[in-house]
């Protein structure tokens, strides 16, 4: 199983990384790019969208089907990946170096599992 | 394996497709972990893309602005599709546990094979016949519920789908997933008594012979009017439909007696954003009228026409009416 040690991981298969100026990075998982299969466009928001805890904040299109990301954090959207607009696929090919985008003055976030705990609940 | 304990059936009376897409959603976002919802709609005539799809890449929005054919972008994936009342359209509703698309193709091709029709699985999710596509599938899942739906061509006016979502080559540098073309065939061609509700009954016990359950008519109390008109609401808006991440990038090119111009417009959420036109003309400062003009303008060639005309009439007499009349009328050949 593939889950680096310096992340911490969502049930809905996100990874996110805690940084120094107290923003975080999310991406998808290795297990949820293989269950998504080949990324096709990755609709993501825009800079300085609020995040909602819980609520839709951006969507993957894979070969087989459109899935939503649902938002671990509320707080703003900091930065974007430009670079998923036209390497979608760096999703499948790199998923744990592929942050979809940054989120500041978070002021609500959900319970994130450890690594560990990442893999039981995958089992 | 996982079976859900209810199933429902749920027939849209309507044909409008922005409200037929809320009562979808609707269903998703209230469906219970042990249900599953077979859905039917028809849309009156559109163009339905897929959610990450450009419109101004994949159809004619001119001709279908004209010809009053509406536009609605759905919430799954992949190509665009042409709906008329020939089409009938199904939606498979179930938490993640009871998703099966195998099995739900499944019951597509048993209602058909009681009508008489054999069809075949071809590729991943597509069921073919006589090796033409007459129905196309699409998936979508937000949190832990699935949607699958898809179209069923019984007599759509195939001429119809050519002509609406063929693309003009003018569009540039416009990102977003592309459709694939198919050779298509309705099901009129091997059934031609067939109508929608043949169909509908022939779904209906397919599924229930799928699940070994009786099915029960979903309970429109369930049904919240606000939410339902709230998704309409949001299904109709130009930056739903359009699409906040499809700028597009258009560039027309013509030589006038008075000189050559190029018109670079950018558009986003439906609206154009940024104008330039480049002019090798002697009167830069008409042409920069004209560039004002558009900027801002909801990105419509009916809403265009209509400005110049309006700056046209505004214009004093001789070179500068004339400038901006060839411009206008400039505009009415082009396709956008």
């Amino acid at each position: 199983m593939n889950l680096p040690a310096d992340l911490l991981y969502t049930k809905s298969h996100l990874w996110v990384k805690s940084l120094e100026d107290g923003s975080y990075e999310l991406g998808i998982t290795d297990h949820a790019q293989k269950e998504l299969s080949s990324v096709v466009f990755v609709n993501l928001p825009e800079e300085d969208d609020s995040a909602e805890l819980g609520k839709v904040i951006a969507d993957i299109e894979s070969i087989k089907a459109v899935s939503d990301i649902i938002s671990p954090f509320s707080g703003n959207i900091a930065a974007i990946n430009e670079r998923l607009a036209d390497e979608p696929g760096l999703v499948n090919s790199n998923p744990y170096e592929t942050w979809l985008f940054k989120v500041s003055d978070i002021t609500e976030k959900e319970e994130f599992l450890s690594p560990q705990q990442y893999s039981d609940f995958l089992e | 394996m996982n079976r859900p304990k209810k199933l429902y059936i749920y027939h849209s009376k309507y044909y409008n497709p922005y409200q037929n897409l809320a009562t979808e959603t609707f269903l998703l976002e209230n469906l219970e972990p042990d249900e599953f919802i077979m859905y039917l709609w028809q849309n009156e005539r559109t163009v339905v893309i897929g959610k990450n799809q450009n419109p101004y890449k994949e159809c004619a929005l001119e001709t279908m602005e004209k010809e009053g054919v509406l536009l609605a972008r759905r919430p799954s994936g992949g190509g665009a599709v042409f709906h008329d009342l020939g089409n009938l359209n199904f939606t498979f509703l179930a938490s993640e546990k009871n998703f099966n698309i195998p099995n739900q193709l499944e019951i597509i091709i048993n209602a058909l094979k009681t009508l008489g029709v054999g069809v075949q699985k071809s590729g991943r999710n597509d069921i073919v016949l006589n090796g033409r596509k007459f129905s196309g599938n699409a998936f979508y899942k937000s949190g832990q519920n699935c949607l699958h739906h898809g179209t069923i061509m019984l007599n759509v006016n195939i001429e119809q789908v050519a002509r609406y979502l063929q693309v003009s080559a003018t569009k540039l540098a416009a990102k977003g997933v592309d459709s694939v073309p198919a050779r298509v065939i309705n099901l009129r061609e091997v059934l031609p008594q067939i109508t929608a509700d043949h169909l509908k009954l022939a779904l209906a016990q397919a599924l229930e012979k799928q699940f070994g359950l009786q099915s029960q008519w979903y309970n429109t109390a369930r049904l919240s009017r606000p939410r339902i008109d709230a998704l309409e609401k949001m299904y109709s808006e130009s930056g739903w439909v359009h699409g906040k991440n499809f700028a597009a990038m258009f560039e027309f090119q013509k030589r006038f007696e008075w000189g050559e111009i190029i018109v670079c417009l950018n558009s986003d959420h439906g609206i154009i954003t940024s104008s330039q036109i480049f002019s090798d003309s002697l009167h830069p400062q008409i042409i920069e009228k004209v560039e004002n003009i558009l900027s801002g303008l909801p990105f419509s060639k009916i809403q265009i026409s209509d400005a110049l005309r309006q700056l046209q009439n505004e214009a004093g007499e001789g070179t500068e009416k004339e400038i901006i009349k060839d411009i206008a009328l400039f505009f009415d050949e082009q396709k956008i």
